[in-house]
């Protein structure tokens, strides 16, 4: 066969395979259909971005990079955030302390007892930092308003927490915020421009809690400064505590009061309420002051007539000590004592402890004049319907008569 | 951008090489139907290939070689090869895409040729159909085949001269 013939059985066979292989118009637009819905349902998607990354991945840098990442960040994310314990607002490493810090210790407080003494925990960091601030002369305007902002959202949100306790029926857990919360405003009132009006400075400096914020630390505080913090509705909150302090402690002091007495201060305690609910704050202050002096008069009274319990709690010095101090002693009781254990270990954390140490101090001086467990007169016509027994648990009970609006 | 370029040379690929990959595939499966999936899978997963960010420099051998491995499938998926012949399909009823006019048409020769070219040792059916039918230069069929260029050129030579002898007798 010549190339030429060749040739054309070749051009035969391509011609004629062509003709078997060819596609029918149908079916060209139906494999072409078929095709590019495909390719319209799958689009091509710019890999650019992948694609440098994974040739940067390879690289000497990267295989570092990672490792060495993870460390700089977990050193010095710990380094930052213990340094930043130390900081004061203003300071470079503040926002850390009380947008990172407090919110890790936050959420790591498990459990109602610690959220509870985590959030007044908070309180008192702010006012020790404004005690910093203060002992070095003057607060910057802008870290003042830092300042007030944070201190007015810690309360607020300890203000939530007492009124979810209240909407559980935990009115005893809630009395003791309030009380606590009154407790650690009134011990830095000098921070603050409440007035609260001149009879209620007097029983404040009466207490004693005054002497211990202004312990050994303190004094080189100016006594003039006035640092200018405002709270929110601080009168109400005070008044709040004055409330509670005072269920709580005709709860614990009824068995020993007579009758015309407990007469007496419950109709005092009832208008203290009524005046709560008028906004009348300093009323509540003024009833709060005279009902707290009868019943320190029974108290100092009942002293007198039971030597064991002198004997048992130590020297009568001390035991007086405890009367003049009554609002601290209010402040606490088992529930408190309990909290400061888990505020002991937070406290492990901070640099400024100097408040911290004066209020452990006197917790355990009240520790030891705790005497709740030791009057039994019953005297049940205050609040007949809710006394059950003589044991503390009855507190709960007394503590609805007192069902008052979260601040 | 990218997306846009990626989807016009795509385009162009198919409407260049479309009905050949066909015609190399129904060739080779001798099943019109089958031989219509196998094409529309090649360009399917061409493009898949191409989106995943990969780089065809060949797009036409690339295609050819696709369509030649699903062939391998479909193959070993029947356990054996070329089930029916070309004549076997006419037989079935096979109808030729024609107009009617083409000069080819019942023409002897062609058959004839055809019978050959099936008639050579498969290896050198597949070089000699890519080489003279496709017209497809040796380096682009050894991309098909995943072959050497030389293995395609010696396959390719020895095909041509076993077919001439062939027509010959």
């Amino acid at each position: 066969m010549s190339n030429k013939n060749f040739k054309r059985s070749v051009e035969e066979l391509r011609l004629g395979l062509r003709e078997i292989t060819r596609l029918s118009n149908e079916e060209k637009e139906n494999m072409r259909e078929f095709v590019f819905q495909y390719v319209d349902e799958h689009p091509f998607i710019d890999k650019n971005v992948t694609e440098s990354y994974a040739g940067f991945k390879y690289s000497l840098w990267m295989r570092f990079a990672v490792p060495v990442a993870v460390v700089v960040i977990l050193f010095g994310g710990i380094g930052a955030s213990m340094a930043a314990e130390g900081s004061l607002p203003g300071d470079f490493l503040y926002p850390i302390k009380v947008s990172f810090n407090e919110n890790i210790r936050g959420a790591l407080a498990f459990g109602d007892k610690a959220q509870e003494s985590w959030k007044l925990r908070q309180i008192e960091r702010r006012f020790e930092e404004i005690g910093a601030l203060a002992k070095k002369g003057k607060i910057e305007e802008k870290s003042r308003i830092t300042l007030e902002n944070r201190l007015n959202q810690n309360i607020d949100a300890l203000g939530l927490l007492a009124t979810d306790f209240e909407s559980e029926n935990k009115e005893e857990a809630a009395q003791g915020i309030y009380i606590a919360l009154g407790n650690i405003l009134e011990k830095n009132d000098r921070f603050l421009n409440a007035q609260i009006g001149t009879d209620n400075s007097r029983a404040f400096m009466q207490t004693g809690v005054l002497s211990v914020a202004l312990s050994a630390d303190d004094e080189d505080i100016n006594e003039g400064l006035s640092v200018g913090i405002v709270i929110k509705d601080v009168d109400k909150i005070k008044a709040k505590a004055k409330i509670s302090e005072i269920s709580r402690r005709i709860e614990i002091e009824r068995d020993n009061l007579e009758k015309t007495t407990l007469n007496e201060i419950g109709e005092l305690q009832k208008e203290m309420v009524k005046a709560y609910e008028n906004n009348e704050f300093n009323l509540v202050i003024d009833l709060h002051i005279r009902i707290k002096s009868l019943l320190n008069n029974i108290s100092s009274r009942n002293d007198e007539n039971d030597e064991d319990r002198n004997r048992a709690t130590g020297n009568k010095e001390e035991q007086i000590e405890v009367d003049v101090f009554d609002s601290v002693k209010i402040n606490t009781d088992s529930q408190n004592n309990k909290r400061d254990v888990s505020k002991n270990e937070i406290d492990e954390f901070d640099l400024v402890a100097t408040t911290t140490e004066g209020h452990s101090r006197e917790q355990k001086k009240e520790k030891n004049n705790d005497r709740t467990d030791t009057y039994d007169n019953p005297l049940d016509f205050l609040l007949p319907s809710l006394r059950t027994d003589n044991s503390r648990a009855s507190d709960s009970g007394q503590s609805n008569t007192n069902h008052f609006l979260p601040f | 951008m990218k997306g846009q370029e990626l989807k016009k040379r795509f385009e162009k690929a198919y409407d260049n090489w479309s009905e050949k990959i066909f015609g190399f595939v129904v060739y080779k499966v001798s099943d019109r139907e089958k031989a219509i999936d196998i094409t529309q899978e090649t360009f399917v997963k061409t493009w898949d290939y191409l989106c995943a960010g990969n780089d065809i420099k060949n797009l036409k051998a690339f295609l050819y070689r696709t369509a030649n491995n699903m062939v391998i499938d479909e193959y070993r998926k029947r356990g054996r090869r070329k089930e029916t012949s070309l004549d076997n399909m006419r037989e079935d009823g096979f109808q030729l895409q024609s107009d009617g006019d083409d000069v080819i048409r019942n023409n002897s020769e062609y058959s004839s040729v055809l019978r050959i070219v099936e008639n050579l040792p498969p290896i050198y059916s597949e070089a000699v159909t890519l080489r003279l039918v496709e017209e497809m230069s040796i380096k682009d069929i050894a991309d098909v085949l995943n072959e050497k260029a030389t293995t395609v050129s010696v396959r390719v030579h020895r095909g041509t001269r076993m077919l001439k002898k062939m027509l010959k007798e």
